[in-house]
């Protein structure tokens, strides 16, 4: 029975419920006296959820702070839509600009007005403050935001602020994972366009190094190679990884880019992360190519090595090579 | 009174239970009201590997919603555009599917085209009515995680049984990303 109560969908019920006691409670709180309040009915409004928020985030509990972020979110398409930009539009908290935005996102997420997002995306970009902008980009994180705007992205990572570019990039990277599981080409194609675009090398570094880039375009996979030649060594290392993950399609130019680039490279760093990717790019099949390339650098000649080992067992998935490649650098 | 009841019980039990719940699992609530009518093996004994949810043959009233809580990205395949409520062949049933990062895929069929029955990326977002496409005897949703061509019942079992009545969002399993 306990069981049937935990699985049941509470949050709209209790939405209600918070609504119409809070604002009662509140005043009783106030009130010194002994007495048992009085439970008043009110009107359900963004400013009583929002003053139950306003008090919970003062909490020590994480758990409670993420739990009234979810009920806002759900509360959200059942809020007045007006209330709740207005709302949006007044607040400089950045902690309830976030709160408020997401709720706007959700409306728009949850099939209501395509708008809500925009009006999130316009903060987002034209706010004065670099605070607030980053809040509204954190607000947008694992939505569909990618897909509504990639050219808003393109914006972000240019910001001038580094706080903005990175949640943007952030944003990035968590979006083409959890929305789109790595596996949509548009969205992948979007973040290498936003990465690419960005002057910070710490933006492009972070976004190229963590995107799953399996689906991506020709165009998309040509960016990667242009950006092997940065003078970021951050940008180069990250490029590189990039391009060990391409579509079949991608292969060949991807694995001769990269064995072209690292007789030139001097960065270990970069190096290694060349090694990976051709690696991942031919599995046992880049035996032959790695012995060659013993002879361009003595000392790569161990990390070289124990890549051809960790190929020579056959292993017919990469995440298993990979992890059997940690394993031999923890053994040693 | 009844109702009432669980519904109190229940909005106590999200006030202890809901703030410990933050995983990274994904929560699959149901895509309309119905009772669930097969889990990991049909009546007759044979492996089904999947959720069927129903509404006792209301084929077309309700509309079927994506059941991941959260924002994802659906790929809509239509098979069948017309109205089907009992059946019409293995492998023409309407599918909705998303693909997660680890390779688990949550699919839900055999619902009727709609205008919004398209791609798209959305948190519980209707994606066309409830139907009869492919191979079935009734109108439902059929609810299955799969990966590498093997069904998983681990996101459910334990969480629904068959024969109880869900609500619209209420909580069907739950996927590890």
């Amino acid at each position: 029975m306990t069981r049937a109560f935990l699985r049941m969908n509470v949050l709209p019920t209790l939405t209600l419920t918070v609504c119409l006691l809070a604002p009662a409670l509140a005043s009783a709180r106030q009130s010194a006296s002994s007495e048992a309040p009085a439970l008043q009915p009110t009107t359900c409004s963004v400013e009583g959820l929002m003053d139950s928020i306003r008090r919970g985030m003062k909490s020590r509990s994480e758990a409670y702070k993420l739990y009234l972020r979810t009920l806002l979110r759900e509360s959200a398409v059942n809020l007045p839509r007006a209330e709740l930009q207005a709302a949006f539009e007044r607040e400089y908290d950045p902690v309830m600009v976030e709160h408020l935005a997401a709720a706007l996102v959700a409306r728009t997420e949850r099939g209501l007005e395509d708008d809500a997002f925009q009006v999130v995306a316009k903060r987002a970009l034209e706010d004065r403050d670099p605070g607030l902008r980053a809040a509204t980009v954190r607000a947008m994180r694992r939505t569909g935001a990618l897909g509504r705007s990639g050219e808003m992205f393109e914006r972000l990572v240019r910001d001038p602020s580094p706080e903005v570019r990175m949640e943007a990039a952030t944003n990035l990277v968590e979006d083409t994972h959890y929305v789109y599981g790595g596996h949509h080409g548009p969205a992948a194609d979007t973040a290498v366009s936003a990465a690419a675009a960005s002057d910070d090398p710490k933006v492009t570094a972070k976004v190229l190094g963590q995107l799953m880039t399996g689906e991506i375009s020709s165009d998309s996979a040509r960016k990667l190679e242009r950006l092997l030649g940065s003078d970021s060594a951050e940008v180069r290392a990250a490029a590189s990884t990039a391009l060990g993950g391409v579509p079949v399609a991608e292969m060949a130019n991807a694995r001769q880019s990269l064995t072209g680039m690292y007789r030139d490279e001097k960065d270990p760093t970069v190096r290694k992360a060349i090694l990976q990717s051709i690696a991942r790019l031919g599995f046992s099949g880049a035996v032959p190519e790695l012995q060659r390339l013993r002879a361009v650098d003595p000392s790569m000649t161990s990390e070289i090595d124990s890549w051809i080992r960790v190929l020579n067992m056959n292993h017919q998935d990469w995440s298993l090579i990979l992890r059997e490649k940690q394993r031999q650098q923890q053994a040693r | 009174m009844r109702k009432t009841m669980k519904t109190t019980l229940a909005v106590l039990a999200s006030l202890a239970f809901i703030p410990a719940a933050a995983t990274a699992d994904v929560r699959v609530g149901s895509p309309f009201p119905g009772t669930v009518t097969a889990t990991t093996y049909y009546s007759s004994g044979s492996f089904h590997g999947a959720v069927d949810i129903s509404s006792a043959n209301a084929c077309g009233y309700w509309g079927v919603e994506t059941g991941a809580y959260g924002s994802f990205h659906w790929n809509v395949t239509i098979r069948t555009t017309g109205t089907v409520c009992y059946g019409n062949g293995s492998g023409n049933q309407n599918e909705v599917k998303h693909t997660f990062a680890n390779g688990k895929i949550l699919r839900q069929w055999h619902f009727l085209k709609t205008g919004a029955s398209v791609d798209k990326t959305c948190d519980r977002c209707q994606i066309g009515d409830e139907g009869g496409t492919g191979n079935v005897t009734g109108p439902h949703t059929h609810m299955q995680v799969d990966r590498n061509g093997s069904n998983l019942t681990g996101w459910y079992d334990g969480t629904t049984t068959r024969g109880e009545f869900l609500s619209r969002g209420e909580t069907v399993g739950n996927i590890a990303t």
